[in-house]
C-alpha cells in the first residue's frame, strides 16, 4: 500500500485540473490575487506536476530500480 | 523595406543558420536524420519537446482565443502537462521498443505489433494528411505576422517562402539536429519576447496586469469564467481531454523522432519531470488577449477567428517601437520555422519509410528528401492560396489523430490482446465519423453537424466512440471464432 501511496499528489493533482471547469468556486467570474481563479488554478496545478513527479522518480530512485540501459552502459564504460 | 520588415529577414536568416549548424556535413542516414542516432541527453530533449508546445498557434492563437473566449482559452495550458505525467510512465516503454526493433515512425511502431504493413501505410498516410494543416498553420501564422508588421501582403508572401525554402533547407542538412540547434534559440527568443510584452502591453493600455483583470471584471465579466456559448464547458472539458490523450498516446506523428531520439529513458522521464513548469508559459500569451478584450474590437463574422489571432500583434504595433515589433516578428517566425522542421521530418520519414516503397538504404534517403521538399510545397501552397484558420485547424488534426488512441494503447500492453482487423476496422470507423461530422458542420448543410449531434463536444472524442464500440465487438468476435491473437505475443522492451 505504501508503494502506491507516491502516486496520490500525482492523481490528486491530475483529478484537480480535469475537474477545473466542473468545480463552481473555481470556474466563477471574480479574482485570486488579482487573477482569474480559472487561470489561477490550471496553472497552480500544472506547476504542481513536476514536483509530484519527482517525487515518483525519487520513489524509484529509493527503491533501487534501475534500467536495463544503465546495466548496457556500466558493461560498455567497464570494457 | 521598412525596418520592421528587415529586422525579421535578418531574424529568419539566423534561424536556419543555427539549423545548419546542428551537422558539419549533411547527413545521409535515414536512422541519423531522423532520430539523431538515438543519442539525445536530457537538455536537448528538453528543447526538442518543449519546441514542439510553443508554436504559431500558441503565440498568436492563445492570445486571439482568450480574447474572443476569455479563460475558456486555458483548455490548452493544463492539456500537454497532462499528456506529459501519463509519458512519463509510457515513454521509457516506447522507446525501448522503437530502439530494438529500429522504429523511426510512429507507423513503424504499429506495423511492427500488428504485423501489418497495410495498416502502417494507412496510419502513414493518415499521418500526413492531418499534420498538412498543422504546417499550413505555422506558414499562416508567420505570413499574419509580416503582414501585421509591415502592412504589406507582398512582404508577406516573400518572408513566408524566404522562411520556408530556408526551413526546407537546414532541414534536408542537418535533420533533426537542425531542428534542436534552432530550439534553443527559438525558445530563448520566445520567453524573452513573452516577457517583455506581458509588462509592456498592459501598462501601455491599462496600466498592468491586475489592473486589467480589474477592468475585465467590471466590463465583461463573463469572460473570467466558461460560460453558455461556443467555448462552453462541453468544449473545453472536451477539447482538454482530446487533446490530453492525443498527446499521451503519441498519436502525433511529430512526437516520434523527438521521443525516439533519446539517449536513455532516464533522460526522457527527467524531460517529463521538468516540461510541466516550462509549459506554464502557455498562459503567457492569453493574458494579452485579455488586454484586447478591452483595447479592440471584437471580431464578428466567418473570419472572426482569424482576425482575434492578429490581437497580439495588433497590441505590439501599437504599444512598441518598429524594431522591436521586427523582433516580435522573427519570435513568431521562430515558432513557426522551428515546429515545421519537426513536422516536415515527421511526414517525409512516414512517406520514405512507411508509404513508398524503395529499394535499399540510399534510395529510402532520397525518397525522403524528395518528400521533404514535396509536402512543404504544397503546404506552402495551401498556406499562400488559402490561408485559414489557426485554432479550428490544429483541432481537427487532433481530432483525425484521436482515432488512433485504440490502436496504440493496446499496442502499449505487455501482451497483444486485440488484432489487426478490430483495431483497424475502429479506426476506419473513427475516422470516417470525425470526416463526416467536420465537413457536414462546414460545408452549410449541418444536418449532422457536432453542434447537432453533442452540442459543443469535441469530434474526436465523438469519433472514438464508435472507434472503441467496433473494436471491442472485433475483439470479442475473435475470441469466439478462435481467432484470438496468441497469448504468447509479448513485448519486447515492455
Amino acid at each position: 500500500m505504501r508503494r502506491y501511496a507516491i502516486y496520490v499528489p500525482l492523481m490528486i493533482i491530475i483529478v484537480a485540473l480535469l475537474a477545473t471547469v466542473f468545480l463552481p468556486f473555481v470556474n466563477r467570474s471574480t479574482l485570486w490575487f488579482g487573477i482569474p481563479p480559472v487561470m489561477l488554478w490550471s496553472a497552480v496545478g500544472v506547476v504542481l506536476l513536476s514536483p509530484a513527479l519527482g517525487l515518483v522518480e525519487y520513489a524509484r530512485h529509493r527503491r533501487g530500480e534501475t534500467d536495463p540501459e544503465d546495466a548496457e552502459q556500466g558493461e560498455v564504460s567497464g570494457e | 523595406m521598412n525596418t520592421a520588415l528587415i529586422v525579421t529577414i535578418v531574424g529568419i536568416v539566423i534561424i536556419a543558420a543555427l539549423g545548419f549548424a546542428g551537422r558539419r556535413r549533411p547527413s545521409t542516414d535515414l536512422a541519423d536524420w531522423t532520430v539523431g542516432g538515438r543519442k539525445f541527453g536530457t537538455a536537448t530533449m528538453w528543447f526538442l519537446q518543449a519546441g514542439e508546445v510553443f508554436t504559431t498557434f500558441t503565440f498568436l492563437g492563445m492570445a486571439g482565443l482568450a480574447f474572443t473566449g476569455g479563460v475558456a482559452a486555458m483548455y490548452a495550458l493544463p492539456y500537454v502537462p497532462l499528456a506529459y505525467a501519463g509519458l512519463y510512465f509510457i515513454g521509457p516503454r516506447i522507446w525501448r521498443r522503437g530502439r530494438e526493433s529500429g522504429h523511426l515512425t510512429q507507423a513503424d511502431f504499429l506495423t511492427d505489433w500488428y504485423g501489418s504493413k497495410a495498416l502502417g501505410v494507412v496510419v502513414a498516410i493518415l499521418g500526413v494528411v492531418f499534420l498538412l494543416p498543422y504546417l499550413q498553420l505555422q506558414i499562416t501564422g508567420l505570413g499574419l505576422a509580416v503582414q501585421l508588421a509591415t502592412g504589406n501582403e507582398t512582404s508577406s508572401n516573400v518572408s513566408i517562402v524566404i522562411a520556408f525554402v530556408l526551413t526546407v533547407a537546414f532541414v534536408l542538412w542537418s535533420g533533426i539536429r537542425g531542428v534542436a540547434t534552432t530550439a534553443y534559440f527559438k525558445d530563448a527568443l520566445m520567453l524573452i519576447v513573452l516577457l517583455i510584452l506581458i509588462v509592456v502591453i498592459p501598462a501601455h493600455f491599462n496600466g498592468g496586469i491586475g489592473a486589467t483583470f480589474q477592468q475585465v471584471l467590471h466590463t465583461h465579466p463573463e469572460l473570467l469564467r466558461i460560460h453558455a456559448g461556443t467555448n462552453d464547458q462541453a468544449w473545453f472539458f472536451t477539447s482538454m481531454v482530446a487533446s490530453t490523450i492525443g498527446v499521451l498516446f503519441m498519436t502525433l506523428p511529430h512526437q516520434w523522432p523527438a521521443l525516439l531520439s533519446a539517449g536513455s529513458p532516464k533522460a526522457l522521464r527527467r524531460n517529463y519531470i521538468y516540461l510541466p513548469i516550462y509549459s506554464v508559459s502557455l498562459g503567457l500569451p492569453m493574458l494579452i488577449g485579455f488586454v484586447a478584450v478591452l483595447q479592440l474590437k471584437l471580431p464578428t463574422g466567418p473570419t472572426a477567428t482569424a482576425a482575434s489571432n492578429k490581437a497580439l500583434l495588433s497590441l505590439a504595433g501599437q504599444a512598441l517601437p518598429a524594431w522591436f515589433v521586427g523582433v516580435v516578428v522573427v519570435a513568431t517566425a521562430a515558432t513557426a520555422m522551428v515546429p515545421s522542421a519537426g513536422l516536415i521530418i515527421a511526414m517525409s520519414s512516414l512517406i520514405s519509410k512507411n508509404i513508398v516503397k524503395t529499394r535499399g538504404e540510399r534510395a529510402r534517403f532520397t525518397v525522403n528528401q524528395v518528400a521533404v521538399v514535396g509536402v512543404t510545397a504544397v503546404a506552402l501552397l495551401m498556406g499562400i492560396m488559402r490561408p485559414d484558420l489557426l485554432a479550428n485547424l490544429l483541432l481537427l488534426t487532433y481530432s483525425g489523430l484521436d482515432q488512433l488512441v485504440p490502436a496504440i494503447g493496446l499496442a502499449l500492453l505487455a501482451r497483444k490482446y486485440v488484432g489487426l482487423w478490430p483495431v483497424f476496422a475502429g479506426l476506419i470507423v473513427g475516422e470516417a465519423v470525425v470526416i463526416f461530422l467536420t465537413f457536414g458542420g462546414a460545408g452549410g448543410t449541418p444536418f449532422l453537424s457536432p453542434d447537432t449531434v453533442m452540442g459543443h463536444v469535441n469530434v474526436g472524442i465523438i469519433g472514438l466512440v464508435p472507434n472503441l464500440i467496433v473494436v471491442a465487438i472485433g475483439a470479442a468476435i475473435e475470441r469466439a471464432t478462435g481467432r484470438a491473437p496468441s497469448p504468447d505475443r509479448v513485448a519486447t522492451g515492455a
